[in-house]
Parts: structure tokens; sequence; C-alpha cells
């Protein structure tokens, strides 16, 4: 039980920091005047008796190379996946369970034989978003899926320019086919996103992406951190960046009028596992895609994401969010302590770990470097 | 002196319109809703929640009845205004939806 | 036996959450998050009410850390709302002290026709200073929202004001912190520091950090604003 009280918070004394006396009501108060440290908390999360939103990746197929991939997605789909009628009687039962808003993810979802069914048949009682390259979106897909009654698209780039963002996906004219796709779901009315995974080669670039997302129509912008997941890890000292330049870069960040940025550096450092729920290609249900090479709390073939939900020990732990450390700045908004709990594993193998993507948690690591648990064999 | 002019009549029906789909979160203090048809999730506060579902096809003045017995159990005296303005904003967000009577009866 | 039906939860809810008098009822079209989440738009150039996305503040789940100041009970007047109210409404200073570059988009921070001359309120100036100032300091990256939100709330039955930080003492130290990065000439300082000190001085008996917290596991017994339990769970 955690007692939180006015009385406890003006009693408190903080030591090694200056204070100053201020005037407040019931007396003299000390209040401390130095730049925010991180402190420990009592964590305090909400808890969500069933998640209203889950993300599926839906396959592991795709028609990029991108050498970036976290899914180390190829051309086929892998023989494990859950077929289309598998994903339809899941989909059925997470909206019975009360999921009422789903993102969808890959590989590339709109290689998923029956998936523009599958998605009409999801945004009858769900509220979906469709994360894509876009190189399959032309005008006709765009109309197919606004009257499927997709919510949001997502488009992936990885550069404003056809040089960069091909240099990452392995596919000419790819970035031509991913900037059409933005232009075409925008013409059909659909809210559209651009996101980008900030890396070292990108970095000079995305305040370009910024102007080209909102010349295009785009709603937002998402600058996405880099995991080292899958092909990321092998290419990792040539694409990450150093905290300090990923900060520099996303504080240079000037979006134009009306476009609006996503991004979780600091002060946007989330923990948002307690109301995190995603399912990957083969069923195995993660939490969040970010997990998906650190935890499995079961997979949908045998049991039900609500159950795992309720029942799955690690993902329960996830969700109480206990952190050694927290970022005071970091923690206003959706119940964030301590970082990204990926990260915090990634480099420290603990999850109540400090994230070392927050400046303030970050206690000298180099995340242009991986830990030596992560390096590939 | 601002007069306030309803926009509705006492007779008017309401009900959610067709495939709204409303998901509560108790545990976060409101109510998602789910407008396939204009695609978009909305939150609603507790008493835009009651609200839309008192609207299951009853009358201004029925929801405004019972609604205002919920909130005078809280200690609250509601306007007719604050139930218009809230079925007014769950109307705009296509929510609810005002029940075309005279289609109703045939006419 | 509770009821179950859907208005039968709703009227818990209303219950649980403590609503005297009753909110108004509000219903908005979220903003969808995907990670990495905080939809914090960074443009500057537009009136702060456009700028400041709510539903992105809250993503779509609705969570976010504020300070309620709650407005009239079922008996007496919130005396901490009502002055905080009163604060912002009053007048700063003159603009022809002030000098206040007109804002982009048409939105003006200037009140006309106050007895010496047109004015600025100290709201509008907050907002200004954090419109046009408040660039990198993390914890005013909240206060463009505190301000937002508070001119905003107005109409509300609850005044919302944000602050960085899941305890109150984390919210307190990140503004204090704010205040004193700023120079001794600063003419931004005093009216920040006044509306800090009028919060502060609230917080104790008025204020309510909600939503961050497991409703389950906090103990509210010396804040008259108890959290409510888990109305739908324990059905």
């Amino acid at each position: 039980m955690i007692e939180i009280t006015a009385r406890s918070r003006r009693a408190r004394n903080i030591p090694g920091r200056l204070s100053r006396a201020l005037p407040c009501r019931g007396g003299r108060c000390k209040v401390a005047l130095s730049l925010p440290l991180a402190r420990k908390h009592l964590v305090l999360n909400p808890r969500l008796t069933s998640p209203p939103k889950v993300a599926i990746s839906i396959t592991g197929a795709c028609t990029l190379s991108c050498r970036h991939c976290y899914g180390d997605c190829g051309r086929e789909p892998h023989p494990s996946e859950l077929g289309i009628e598998e994903w339809r009687a899941a989909i059925a039962k997470l909206a019975a369970d009360g999921v009422i808003s789903l993102h969808i993810e890959g590989g590339e979802p709109l290689l998923k034989p029956g998936f523009l069914d599958l998605l009409g048949e999801a945004s009858r009682s769900m509220f979906t978003m469709l994360r894509t390259h876009g190189t399959l979106i032309d005008a006709a897909m765009a109309q197919a899926l606004r009257d499927r009654g997709v919510g949001r698209v997502l488009v992936d780039v990885m550069g404003a320019t056809a040089g960069t963002h091909e240099w990452f996906t392995g596919v000419p004219g790819s970035f031509a086919a991913s900037v059409d796709a933005v232009r075409n779901l925008v013409a059909c009315g659909i809210a559209t996103d651009v996101l980008v995974i900030l890396t070292r080669q990108n970095a000079p670039e995305i305040q370009d992406i910024l102007e080209l997302a909102a010349g295009l129509g785009a709603e937002r912008v998402g600058v996405l951190r880099l995991y080292p997941l899958g092909r990321a890890k092998r290419i990792w000292s040539e694409i990450a960046l150093p905290l300090a330049e990923q900060m520099r870069t996303i504080a240079a960040l000037k979006p134009p009028a009306g476009l609006g940025l996503m991004q979780s550096w600091h002060p946007n450092n989330h923990n948002c596992c307690w109301q995190s729920a995603a399912v990957m290609a083969d069923g195995d249900i993660v939490g969040c895609p970010y997990l998906r090479e650190y935890v499995s709390h079961g997979n949908l073939r045998s049991t039900s994401l609500l159950e795992a939900w309720q029942t799955a020990p690690v993902w329960q732990t996830l969700r109480a969010g206990a952190v050694e450390r927290s970022c005071p700045d970091c923690s206003a908004s959706e119940g964030s302590h301590g970082g990204c709990r990926s990260t915090a594993y990634a480099w420290h193998g603990r999850w109540t770990a400090p994230d070392p993507f927050d400046p303030i948690l970050n206690d000298g690591v180099d995340v242009s470097l991986l830990p030596d648990r992560l390096l590939p064999a | 002196m601002t007069v306030w002019m309803s926009a509705f009549s006492p007779t008017d029906c309401f009900r959610l319109e067709p495939g709204t789909r409303l998901r509560p979160v108790p545990e976060l203090g409101h109510c998602l809703a789910y407008t396939p048809a204009r695609p978009a999730l909305h939150r609603l506060n507790p008493s835009a929640w009651l609200l839309a579902e008192l609207a299951d096809g009853s009358t201004l003045s029925a929801i405004a009845a019972e609604y205002g017995q919920a909130m005078t159990e809280l200690g609250g005296d509601p306007a007719l205004s604050e139930v218009e303005a809230g079925l007014t904003s769950l109307i705009e967000l296509g929510i609810i939806g005002r029940v075309d009577m005279a289609a109703q009866e045939g006419g | 036996m509770h009821d179950t039906t859907g208005r039968g939860q709703a009227r818990l809810l209303l219950r649980q959450f403590g609503l005297s008098d009753g909110a108004a009822p509000r219903a908005a079209r979220t903003t969808p998050v995907v990670r990495t989440p905080g939809t914090i738009p960074h443009d500057k150039a537009t009136p702060m009410a456009a700028w400041v996305d709510r539903d992105a503040l809250k993503n779509e789940l609705g969570l976010y850390h504020e300070w309620r100041f709650r407005l009239p009970q079922k008996t007496g007047v919130n005396e901490q709302a009502k002055t905080l109210l009163n604060w912002l409404r009053a007048p700063a200073g003159l603009q022809a002290d002030l000098k206040l570059p007109p804002a982009p988009g048409g939105v003006s921070y200037v009140s006309p026709g106050g007895p010496g001359g047109d004015f600025v309120t100290n709201e509008a100036l907050m907002a200004h200073f954090f419109q046009t100032k408040a660039t990198t300091v993390p914890c005013f990256y909240l206060g463009t929202f505190i301000a937002a939100f508070v001119a905003d709330a107005i109409e509300f039955r609850s005044l919302f004001v944000f602050a960085s930080g899941n305890q109150p003492d984390a919210c307190m130290d990140s503004w204090a912190a704010g205040l004193a990065s700023l120079s001794a000439g600063n003419p931004y300082t005093p009216v920040l520091r006044a509306f800090w000190r009028l919060i502060a001085g609230a917080a104790p008996e008025q204020s309510w950090l909600m939503l961050g917290q497991t409703v389950t596991s906090a103990n509210f017994t010396d804040n008259v604003l108890k959290a409510p339990a888990n109305p739908i769970a324990s059905l």
C-alpha cells in the first residue's frame, strides 16, 4: 500500500540538493532548486483489466530488403505464420475481449493474402491503423484501403532522398513509391502519417523529411528510436547514433506549420508497457513489438491474448512498471516510469533498469555500441 | 441578456449510430467510442458516456430526465442546455444520431 | 448487486469519480499514437490553442498527470480555483509597457481597452512565454499545456493543471528548477513564479494527482478527493 499525502511531500528533504524556503500554505516548505535528477519512485501504473488496443505483426514477408529490419523479413512468409483464417478468428476474439483499436504492421501487411478483407472485417468493430512501406499503395490500393474503413495509415521512409532511403531498403525506386503512397492516401482522405527510424545516415535529412511529409499532406511525422533487433543488430555500429547526437537532431527539428511531430526522446521517453499488447506473425504474444526477442507470454494458437494478459507473469511484471530509477520530466505522459523497457533490458539485462536513451538515466552508456550480451554470435 | 435557444424538440429521439461501439475504460475514468462510418476513436468522459448510453431511441425529455436524476444523486442540477450540448457534441462526432421520427412512423 | 448495463456502469463511474455537481459531458476525437508516443507539436508559429493538441497529449487512452482543482462542490466554492481563475484574468501589465509582438495567426495576446490602455492578462503573458520562449527547459515543456488547459478549462467543472512528474514533489521541483534557470531580469519570471506559488499553495488541500496512479494501491486518506476504487473490476 502506497501512501501519498500532502504532508509527506512537504516534509521531504532531498539530500545533496540546494534548497530554498518558499512560502506555501501551512508554513514554510523546502523545494529543491537544482536540475531534475533521477530519483527512485514508487511506481504507480494504471492497471487495465484488459487492453483496449493491440498491435499485430501480421506477416514477415516483405518486398523490401531493409538492412535494419527488426523482423529479419524476407520475400516469403515464414511457415509458422498464422493463416488469414486464424487471424480472422483471433481478431474476432480480440473484439469480444474489449479491443477497440488495432495497429497492423509486418513485414508488409499488404502481402498477406486476404488482408484487405480482414482489414474490412476488423474495421467494422475497431479503429484500424496500418503501418506499411507503401510501395504497394497506388491510387487503387489507397481507395481499397479507404473502402475497407482503415482509420489511419503510417508510411515508413528512411530518408528524404532516394539515395538515403534506398541505401536502407535495397530496392531502387522504393523511395518514389513510398512518397507516392503518402500522396495517394492523402488524396483518398485517409489520415496519413510518415514514420522514420533515426539513424546516422538519415539524421541530416530528418528536417527535410518533415518538409516532405508536410508537402504531401501527411498529418504527422513520427521519428522513431532505433532498436537493437533483427538485422539492425548486425549493422548497429554502422547506423546507430550516440545519444547526444540523437538529442541534438530531435531538438533542432522545426515542424512545418500544421504538421505534428511524434518522438519519444526526453522528455517523452515513455514506459508504455502498462498499456501495450502485441502479437507477432507466428502468434507469439509479446506485449510490444520491441520486446519480440526477449519475451513470449504465450501463443495465440494455444491461449487467448486476454488470458495471457491476466496470467503471464513477465507481462504482469512489465505492466506493473517497477523501475530502479525514473526521470521526473519524462513521467508526465502515458504513466512513464524509467523509460522504454526494451532498451533498458537490452543494455542492462534487467527489466527494472533505467533506459539509457534518456539523458537523465543514461549513466554514461554509449548507445551507439551494442552491449556484449547483444552482440551477434 | 443571453437567451438560450434549444436546438431540439422534447420529442426528438436519439440513438447510437449504426456500428458505433462503446468500450468503457473505467480504470482511466472514461469510455472510448469507435465510429466505423467515419473511422475515428473518441474519448468520452463519464457524463458523455452516460448520454451515449441513454441514447437508445429515447426522447430528449426522457434522456434529460434520467441524466438529471443521475446528476442529482451527485448533488448537481444540470441544465437542459448541458444535456443538449452533450448530445450535440456526440452527434457531431458521429457517435449518436437523431432518429427521424417521420421515417419511423412510416411517413 | 451492481447494475451491469452500460448506463449502470456509466452512472457508477460518475459516482466513483466524485463528480459532484456533475462534469459537463465532453467527447473528443482521439489521435492515436504509435511508438514513439508523445505527440507534442512544436509549431510555434500558430496560436497556442491550435498548437496544443490535447488529444495527443492525452493519447487515446486518456492518461495524463494533472492537478485537479474542483470547482463548486456540493456546498461552498473552491476558493483556490476561484483565486486562480481571477488571477489568470487579471492584468499582468500594459501592452505599452510589455510591448509583446503580435502573435502569428491573428490571435492576440492583448486585451483591448483597460483603464490604463490595452493590457495583457497573466494568462496571456504566460501563454506568450510558453509559445515563444520555452523551448528546451523540460519543466516548461508541459507548462505550455498548463497555460493552454487552464485557459481552456474555465468552462470545465474542474481546473486541470498539468505538471511534469509522477509525484507531486517531482512536479514542484521541476517547476522550481525551471524558474531558477530564468535570469533575474526576465520579464516573464514574476508571472511564472506567481502562477507556481498559486499551484503550490493550493496543492495540499485541493489538488489531486490523478491517473498515473494505480487506483487500487494508492491511499488518499489525507485528501478529501478520495481516489476511486475500480468500480467495474469489482463487479
